[in-house]
């Protein structure tokens, strides 16, 4: 099945299940006591904020047909932006009830001597997930560890969705007919499902495919790279640029796992070995993975991602890297290498120094076996550098181009800045923007 | 020496991509949250009973 037809049949598969509470609702008539206008539209603002909110387990779980269709980092962004409008959802729901005239203390307060189970479970659901978001959009700036957060994030999610669905049924004003509990009894089969697909059954799938560490050297610019084998199975193969999830520890249910490209070459025979090169942020990426030692145990979930050569067939390429950007642009030019694929690349390598340029002299390396032109760009170059300097422009990129750049593809990775610049950069060079496709790697 | 895809081979690739971009998932959000808020309303005006003289 063609990748548009899968995506658009899920997209409308999504759009069926937020819409189901409300078709069901108009379709099945209720005995119930008739509402002015304001309190239907704030009824229909909670029911659409809780479809929104159950489904937001389905756009992580990885289900690997939408995974395909849409990409992993789109669906993660997907994920996030419907998260917030839930909460929209969510918070005009009491508001318009309070406008109304609902005793908004009864309503928000659930220690008021008003209030009782129906709008404790409200107040609780709509507080835990402003606590969600917030944890979320400010995680880092509220200094929490990614591994705190992932399981707080599954956590709250869960508390919102079972709490909320205990608060619909306590009102019963949509729970009288058959037709409506069969929708609520829907949504809890799914979010249940999901939560036993994604936590329990897909670690169990992994069980007999373990990793194991069989080098962990430094790199420059402060990072890693952890040489992986399967043990007693093939491994995988992967598309040039995509990421897997990795997850330390003796078992594959721990917690914390973290998005990493590969950067070796996609072309992986069976059985054998993939690398991953990570830069020490400070948190496990700094703690954990250089304590990794030869033999150590891992699990590899994936291969994941759209951004990839593979995908974007051109006659010739740029990338643009910027710091541990550099990875999956790495793993395409190897992976081009060994195809012995003569397609011209450009590759405009961004760094604060030139002792920051991770996988340099790779790099370098490279360039004797295939059409790649590397062009570094330094903010603090060394003294007596005669190349470029600053941030990467698209002056720079104009000096060193090829004439017929218009017809490349343009693949970027690197901090949000640099990504943003090129987006805009790009189109005043002439470069049509479907040929710019970026990685951002801030997905969690 | 391996040769370039060809034409027909490039046009195929594009067609089957997933042509999912950052600015593309955000264009589907907004315009889902609009189909969203019409459906609310619809939803509204289609439950609360019409007014009587």
């Amino acid at each position: 099945m063609r990748l548009m037809v899968r995506g658009i049949l899920w997209l409308g598969l999504y759009l069926f299940l937020v819409l189901l509470p409300l078709a069901t609702a108009i379709l099945s008539t209720p005995d119930r006591i008739p509402q002015p206008m304001i309190v239907e539209i704030g009824v229909g603002a909670g029911f659409v904020g809780y479809a929104l909110m159950a489904l937001e387990f389905a756009l992580i779980s990885r289900i690997k047909s939408a995974a395909a269709a849409f990409g992993e980092d789109a669906l993660q962004l997907f994920h996030n932006l419907m998260g917030m409008a839930a909460l929209g959802f969510l918070l005009a729901h009491p508001i318009l009830l309070i406008i109304f005239g609902y005793p908004a203390n009864c309503w928000l307060n659930p220690f008021a001597s008003c209030a009782n189970l129906a709008t404790r479970t409200a107040a609780l659901a709509l507080y835990a997930l402003i606590l969600l978001v917030l944890t979320s959009v400010g995680r880092k700036r509220l200094g929490i560890r990614y591994e705190v957060w992932y399981v707080m994030h599954g956590l709250f999610a869960l508390f919102v969705v079972v709490v909320s669905l205990v608060h619909i049924f306590i009102l019963g004003r949509y729970t009288t007919t058959p037709g409506m509990q069969a929708v609520w009894l829907v949504y809890a089969i799914l979010v249940t499902a999901l939560i036993l697909w994604y936590r329990i059954l897909t670690p169990i799938l992994n069980w007999n495919k373990k990793w194991e560490v069989v080098e962990n050297r430094a790199e420059l610019g402060d990072a890693r790279t952890l040489v992986l084998k399967p043990v007693d199975h093939e491994g995988f193969s992967f598309e040039p640029g995509q990421f897997a999830w990795l997850k330390m520890g003796k078992t594959p249910f721990g917690m914390g796992q973290h998005p990493i490209s590969m950067s070796s070459s996609g072309d992986v025979p069976a059985g054998g070995q993939v690398t991953f090169t990570i830069k020490n942020l400070g948190d496990w990426s700094g703690q954990e993975v250089p304590a990794l030692q030869p033999g150590d145990q891992m699990w590899l979930e994936g291969p994941h991602g759209v951004f990839s050569i593979d995908r974007q067939q051109a006659m010739g390429y740029v990338f643009i890297g910027g710091g541990i950007g550099i990875t999956p642009l790495y793993s395409m030019c190897q992976t081009m290498a060994e195809r012995e694929d003569v397609r011209p690349v450009v590759l405009f390598y961004a760094s604060n120094d030139w002792e920051g340029l991770t996988l340099r002299e790779e790099l370098e390396e490279l360039t004797g076996r295939m059409n790649l032109k590397i062009v570094h760009v330094l903010q603090n170059p060394p003294e007596g550098w005669e190349g470029e300097t600053g941030y990467v422009t698209g002056d720079i990129l104009s000096r060193h181009m090829p004439k017929q750049f218009r017809r490349f593809m343009f693949l970027i990775c690197g901090p949000e800045p640099l990504m943003d610049a090129m987006e805009l950069a790009l189109p005043e060079l002439g470069v049509p923007p479907d040929q710019v496709h970026t990685e951002r790697f801030d997905m969690v | 020496m391996p040769r370039l895809p060809s034409k027909l081979a490039l046009t195929k690739h594009y067609e089957e991509r997933a042509d999912v971009h950052h600015v593309i998932v955000k264009r589907v959000v907004v315009a889902l949250i609009i189909l969203l808020i019409v459906a609310i309303v619809v939803f509204a005006i289609i439950v609360t009973p019409p007014l009587t003289a």
